[in-house]
């Protein structure tokens, strides 16, 4: 017997789909079911945060150098990290903020919940705007990108006395404005 | 002697200690070679090397070409008197004689093409065509690699990594980086490729000093044209004229041996300041290319070589002023990344 319970909303749509597409209701029940087991396996495996030495790994494997020292002298480094102020490399905070900045998304920050947080990404840590906006960048289109934007302005926007947030639909903006740009 | 620089560069020194052999053993070994009549390990002047000057007539001084430095490997190694390790050695020096050459293109490429250099925002901006001369690529490549970079899981960021300022394009250093990445992982040619990929490591340390050295003003250059002027007795140092009462239509000026704009650090120096007449001035600039076309010292001792060439005393001095000159210019660049050889 499955441990989730489908909701009322999900139990519709199942009857409307078997009754359009003339599927089996039980075998798109078990299909949901299946669905949402593997989702709570996934949110009870609480992932683990990168050590330290992992962080820096990652960064030298980005920069192509072996060490710390070698890093500090990297042109490479030192143009992408131009403008982010002194780095103190004795933090981890540090490595975990060049980690989210040219490596990807930490492992426990994946699937990201709560304030600031678009599908999955946490707006105010991370440049992901495609993840964001929901697109594929190799398929979407200039419409898509327009389509994607306004249906985040809608919610975001600080004239929605709801929902809006001025520091969210700045960085919607400006995500939108910076791959716009590639049209 | 003239020879193509770019075919010909390795010098013998670094070639004996490469392999591992003492100076004169080494020589022995080339004019072995150079007199052998076995076609397939003998090497030829022009082709393998070339004799870049004379200790005495015995003694000539070479220059290899990577292909020479090669074939006396591939001899050493066919013939048992080279070790795997100084082999390796020998390719270890080509490649660094390679990078150094890429690395000397980026730096006279970012020296040439950084004049809209700015700071804003905590970040050091390039206009779009100062990078799109930078990558020596076209206006239509960059746009190609900008919109691949902006459909990629990392695009570039506006106002972090590009920016709309006053209605140009403006990448700041990061934006750099991302389209070197860019550029040297999908461009065709792997000699251009290379030459990207380059950018990132050459271009900080020449960019911060670009960005920290301060221009002269204007007023500080007429100082020093003036100082110039004064020194050169008020003469022009080409042809000999002077103002006076029967040449009254005669006007100097201070030539910039290394042009104000590019070597603007070097414009209010007086040593890089020539006093010549202005016609001589015009037809200079005129033979060089146009008024915007760069210049250095170097284009000049050719100019007056070429059209003066019984000025012995001022293609001397000239020559004199360049050795001068580089000192003062390695000075400014101490900042600049060291070579590698």
């Amino acid at each position: 017997m499955p441990q989730v319970v489908l909701a009322p909303q999900v139990k519709t749509e199942i009857d409307r789909l078997a009754q359009v597409r003339q599927v089996d209701s039980k075998l798109l029940e078990e299909f949901a079911y299946f669905v949402l087991e593997i989702s709570k396996e996934k949110s009870s495996k609480k992932a683990q945060s990168l050590k330290t030495n992992d962080l820096k790994q990652a960064i030298y494997e980005r920069f192509s150098v072996k060490d710390t020292s070698e890093l500090k002298k990297s042109g490479a480094f030192r143009m992408a990290t131009d403008g982010m102020g002194k780095l103190n490399f004795r933090l981890k905070p540090t490595w975990e903020t060049l980690y989210r900045k040219f490596v990807g998304i930490l492992p426990n920050e994946q699937s990201q919940e709560g304030y600031g947080c678009i599908n999955g990404i946490d707006i105010f840590k991370y440049f992901k705007p495609w993840q964001v906006f929901g697109l594929n960048p190799q398929t979407a289109t200039k419409n898509d990108v327009k389509t994607a934007y306004y249906q985040l302005s809608k919610i975001y926007h600080p004239d929605n006395l709801v929902t809006g947030d001025r520091a969210i639909f700045e960085e919607v903006e400006n995500m939108y404005k910076s791959i716009i740009a590639g049209f | 002697m003239n020879f193509d620089r770019e075919v010909f560069y390795i010098e013998e020194t670094k070639l004996a200690q490469a392999l591992e052999l003492p100076q004169q053993a080494f020589d022995e070994i080339v004019d072995c070679l150079q007199a052998s009549t076995d076609e397939s390990i003998q090497i030829k002047e022009c082709l393998h090397f070339v004799v870049q000057n004379y200790v005495n007539k015995q003694q000539p001084i070479r220059i290899f070409s990577r292909e020479g430095a090669l074939a006396i490997a591939s001899y050493l190694d066919l013939s048992g008197g080279a070790t795997e390790f100084s082999l390796k050695r020998v390719i270890a020096l080509l490649d660094n004689y390679r990078l150094n050459q890429i690395d000397r293109r980026v730096r006279t490429a970012l020296y040439q093409n950084s004049s809209s250099l700015v700071f804003r925002n905590q970040r050091h901006w390039l206009s779009r065509e100062d990078v799109i001369r930078i990558f020596i690529t076209t206006s239509l490549r960059l746009q190609k690699a900008f919109k691949d970079i902006q459909k990629s899981e990392d695009p570039m960021r506006m106002n972090i990594d590009f920016e709309y300022y006053e209605g140009i394009t403006f990448f700041s250093l990061s934006g750099l980086e991302k389209l070197s990445i860019e550029l040297s992982l999908k461009l065709r040619s792997e000699q251009r490729r290379d030459y990207c990929k380059r950018v990132p490591t050459v271009a900080p340390p020449v960019l911060k000093f670009l960005a920290i050295k301060p221009s002269p003003t204007q007023e500080q250059i007429r100082k020093a044209v003036n100082f110039a002027k004064s020194r050169d007795k008020k003469t022009c140092q080409v042809t000999g004229a002077y103002r006076d009462k029967y040449n009254e239509l005669i006007e100097l000026v201070g030539h910039h041996l290394y042009d104000k704009n590019t070597y603007h650090y070097l414009s209010d120096e007086p040593d890089n300041i020539l006093t010549i007449d202005k016609r001589v001035h015009e037809n200079f600039h005129q033979w060089n290319g146009g008024t915007n076309t760069t210049c250095t010292i170097d284009d000049f001792i050719d100019y007056v070589e070429r059209l003066y060439p019984e000025k012995h005393e001022l293609i001397l001095t000239l020559h004199n002023k360049r050795g001068v000159l580089m000192i003062k210019l390695a000075q400014l660049q101490g900042t600049l990344p060291e070579s590698k050889d």
